[in-house]
């Protein structure tokens, strides 16, 4: 028995292996995909998951558009600048003492309020409010009734 | 409307010294417009009611047909393509967020919803009169929203006009939007009809335009609906806006639980701080609601450090009807101007 003759290969053999072989890079090109679609898949899901915290520069509706998208961090036209106090402070008035009402009306009629601004005629209702030349809808200032701001 | 429609009598132009008031509802409460040319009342009312319906239609949450509604309805989808008067309005929100470090949060509508707020509060149960009576602390029972929210994750698009939101987010502008309507119909009322004007919605009041003599007198109280009768200062105002937010207002009954409707976004549930009713004065009413809420929500002492750091000018009533005066806002008659020094005010919240 020789066993240092050169070794010749059955083309079985070779074919089975060659077949093996581009199994294999198949199967490596498919994983590559694979992960290629599967990383994308999860990037598009934590995306949805944690969406928003986009910095950018501060936009208005008169910048470029390129850069108008923002989420509630960069805020932008209206973000500017901090609450700003009265021009003038308030100040003290007199509580009335012919009126006592207020303008707000709390019913659902659209009907003139104050009753003590002006007498009953001058409550005129939103009609007779429509016409403008009419005087009897309005009364002196120093008499009408303060506006009331309260919660709501 | 043009003013050669509406002819002015030269006594009023000339005199000033005449004001006409129209009151109607609108945004679930009253709104309140007055004008210093009673000849131009029509002109102004018909101005302001065409914008707060457009806004209206743009922001509310009870309208199903808004774009409001169909941004929340898209949560966690697409975005959702809205009126630019929405996105405005939404960066107001969002500014509001950001100078009160989330104290005025526009997401927490689903902290509304689960506090029993889904609609208009009028058609809701009322709170029991009892209940409002108490300390409110001792009644409310806490809502504990365990929803993911924060105005962070809002996604707004100035340019393309479209809002996206998380899941799980839904989002409410009554924080902000009734003020800034205020602001935007009191400035084109005095824009179209050229003469001074006052628009309260719902105790939010914006103005624009010459003031009248001595200022456009206000009577800040709990509730607007009380009237200048009801317990509070009055007072005036030459120029921008005054707000009051209020514990005591906009409550329902949820089982046995009192809620109403200032929301801690911190917690999700009806805010318990100490202050009930909280009134601030600023350049306009968007500034002095953001303001006044943001009080509300903030806890006790912190909240007047931030008004008097803010610099503006506010009055705040504790739970027992104490009242605070911070900065500039003035004592009332006959009183002594001690800035920002308790003072014992009537105690009318149990006999409310």
């Amino acid at each position: 028995m020789d066993h240092h003759a050169p070794h010749t290969q059955n083309p079985h053999t070779t074919r089975t292996r060659d077949a093996a072989l581009r199994r294999l890079g198949h199967i490596n090109r498919w994983l590559i995909a694979g992960s290629a679609a599967l990383t994308g898949a999860f990037t598009a899901v934590a995306a949805n998951a944690f969406p928003g915290r986009t910095v950018k520069p501060v936009t208005t509706s008169s910048a470029a558009h390129a850069s108008s998208t923002s989420s509630g961090r960069s805020r932008a036209s209206h973000a500017s600048g901090a609450l700003k106090p009265p021009a003038q402070a308030p100040r003290t008035s007199e509580t009335p003492t012919t009126s006592t009402a207020s303008s707000t009306a709390s019913s659902s009629r659209e009907a003139a309020t104050t009753p003590q601004e002006s007498t009953p005629a001058q409550e005129s209702t939103s009609a007779q409010e429509a016409t403008p030349t009419q005087e009897n809808s309005v009364a002196p200032a120093q008499e009408s009734a303060p506006v009331t701001s309260g919660g709501s | 409307m043009p003013d050669a429609a509406l002819p002015i009598r030269p006594q009023l132009r000339s005199g000033r010294r005449h004001l006409a008031t129209a009151c109607w509802e609108a945004f679930g409460t009253n709104v309140v417009l007055r004008v210093r040319e009673p000849a131009r009342l029509a002109c102004a009312r018909a101005i302001v009611v065409a914008e707060l319906d457009a806004i209206d239609r743009a922001c509310s949450r009870f309208r199903e047909d808004s774009d409001l509604s169909r941004v929340n309805a898209a949560a966690g989808a697409r975005a959702v393509r809205v009126a630019p008067l929405l996105t405005e309005a939404l960066e107001v929100a969002l500014r509001a967020s950001e100078l009160t470090g989330g104290a005025v949060d526009p997401t927490i509508g689903a902290a509304l919803v689960l506090a029993g707020y889904d609609r208009d509060w009028r058609l809701l149960e009322p709170a029991a009169v009892d209940a409002v009576a108490r300390a409110p602390g001792k009644k409310m029972a806490a809502v504990r929203a365990r929803l993911r929210s924060g105005w962070e994750t809002i996604d707004l698009d100035v340019a393309r006009a479209t809002v996206r939101i998380p899941r799980g987010i839904a989002l409410d502008l009554g924080a902000t939007a009734k003020a800034w309507a205020a602001d935007r119909a009191a400035a084109a009322a005095q824009a179209a009809c050229d003469c001074g004007v006052l628009v309260g919605i719902g105790g939010d009041i914006a103005t624009a335009g010459d003031a009248p003599d001595g200022g456009w007198r206000i009577h800040v109280t709990d509730d607007h609906r009380a009237g200048a009768g009801a317990p509070g200062q009055t007072i005036s105002i030459a120029a921008g806006g005054l707000a009051t937010s209020s514990t005591l207002t906009r409550r329902w009954r949820r089982g046995a639980a009192t809620m109403h409707h200032i929301i801690d976004p911190a917690t999700g549930a009806p805010t318990l701080g100490s202050w009930r009713t909280v009134s601030v004065a600023a350049a306009d009413c968007t500034d002095a609601n953001i303001a006044s809420t943001a009080a509300l929500v903030r806890c006790d002492a912190a909240a007047a450090v931030w008004l008097e750091h803010c610099g503006l000018p506010a009055r705040l009533v504790d739970q027992r009807g104490a009242v605070r005066r911070i900065g500039e806002w003035p004592a009332p008659a006959g009183t002594s101007a001690v800035t920002a020094a308790v003072e014992s005010g009537p105690v009318w919240a149990d006999t409310a």
